[in-house]
């Protein structure tokens, strides 16, 4: 019985992966300036592919060790960068910078 | 072992270059950061920087030949004596590489270990605040309605350092909803939304194997659910790549580019679990690098021309309006 809990664990990181991934898409598909997919695109790279990698290390009898976690540090070290600089190139991009400025 | 050496040099150095400074352009303690208009979002950004601001001190530093040993470690997933002394050596060799050709100091690299549990703890709290950050996010794209509008706001981190302020931005770069564009003294700059996140939908996505399973072997119930999560994903994926073939313009596209790149991690992540075939997170692992690789360079090559001169002189003129 002990081995269906941690399926029903695996399960459900799985779920809370695939849900952050498709918020991500859905994200994408509905949000109208490339600013704000950016954001989007944020919800994938850290919660899904954390919640992917807890199935994994949950998962049943495979040989993965911490090192499954290695996919994940690197993914959280390179995507602000590479959003980083997408968001610098569309502010570069668009006209009137000024006209988004909040409060500071 | 062999196979890990092989891959430790290029990921290591690899792993300390993208934590560099000179990434951001004269990097500073003053930030712009992107994000959206929402006071949730809003919120979770200025309790992280008063957090940090906080609890790290102006002590926080990197320790990168600690770093790279941990990082050995985890790449070979266990520990004996032939591996620590091969990870010292290497560590070594690629620390030198680093101080030779980077510009690094050890004077600072011996700061981290005594600030190291701060440090962790910080990491918590970061990790809460992004679970905290991604479901509001998630929630804000699966409401039916209206767009959210970018906004930007700057302020002081107030922090004197630039490796705290790199972190800070990182941070607030890797929180879902805000995204650092321009730091220069110590301020950010953020996108919010106008749109209130007053309710949850109450629709979320479920395992579609959740009821047949209960008389199945495990073995078979973890082959579907590894199964059916793989054809959710490449659907998603698929959905990707239409919308990098038909957006406008190149910002668009890459983004869904990083977004096909960050699904087929994933992809590998659960097909190692899958074919229980644990080299295939070292796939993962070089997949990572070069989809970020690309990316930046995409972005370099796609940037207007002169952008790279001007870039300087703008961020100027707009912390002088600001």
């Amino acid at each position: 019985m002990n081995e269906w809990v941690y399926f029903w664990l695996t399960a459900a990181a799985l779920a809370a992966a695939l849900f952050f991934l498709t918020a991500g898409v859905i994200g994408n598909l509905r949000f109208d300036r490339a600013i704000n997919r950016i954001h989007a695109a944020g919800i994938g790279d850290t919660m899904g592919l954390l919640f992917t990698t807890v199935a994994v290390l949950v998962g049943r009898d495979n040989q993965q060790t911490v090192r499954v976690f290695l996919p994940l540090i690197f993914l959280c070290i390179t995507s602000p960068v590479s959003s980083h600089f997408l968001a610098l190139m569309e502010f570069h991009r668009m006209e009137n910078p000024e006209e988004h400025a909040g409060r500071g | 072992m062999k196979f890990c050496l092989l891959l430790f040099c290029p990921c290591g150095i690899f792993f300390i270059i993208a934590q560099d400074p000179v990434f951001f352009n004269e990097f500073a303690n003053k930030f712009h950061v992107l994000t959206w208009s929402n006071p949730s979002v809003h919120g979770i950004l200025f309790s992280l920087s008063a957090r940090q601001a906080g609890k790290t001190g102006r002590k926080g530093e990197r320790s990168v030949p600690v770093l790279l040993l941990v990082f050995w470690i985890l790449l070979n997933g266990r520990v004996n004596a032939e591996i620590l002394l091969f990870g010292l050596i290497v560590s070594a060799l690629i620390y030198g590489f680093m101080l030779r050709f980077l510009k690094w100091s050890p004077r600072r690299d011996l700061l981290l270990i005594r600030t190291l549990p701060i440090f962790l703890v910080y990491l918590l709290n970061l990790l809460w605040e992004m679970l905290k950050a991604a479901c509001t996010v998630s929630l804000l794209a699966l409401k039916p309605g209206g767009k959210p509008e970018p906004k930007l706001v700057s302020f002081h981190s107030g922090l004197d350092n630039d490796n705290l302020n790199l972190i800070l931005a990182q941070s607030i770069t890797l929180t879902p909803g805000t995204i650092t564009v321009k730091t220069e003294g110590d301020r950010f700059l953020c996108p919010l939304s106008e749109r209130r996140i007053c309710r949850r939908t109450g629709k979320l996505f479920l395992s579609p194997a959740a009821e047949e399973i209960s008389e199945m072997k495990i073995e078979d119930a973890y082959a579907l659910l590894y199964v059916v999560s793989l054809t959710w994903l490449t659907l998603l994926t698929a959905v990707m790549l239409v919308r990098a073939a038909r957006l406008p313009g190149v910002t668009n596209r890459l983004i869904a580019v990083n977004m096909i790149g960050t699904l087929v991690n994933a992809m590998i992540l659960i097909l190692a679990a899958l074919l229980r075939e644990s080299w295939l997170i070292d796939v993962a692992l070089i997949y990572t690098m070069i989809s970020f690789v690309s990316i930046l360079i995409l972005v370099r090559v796609s940037e207007k021309p002169g952008t790279e001169e001007e870039s300087p002189a703008g961020e100027t003129e707009g912390g002088g309006r600001r």
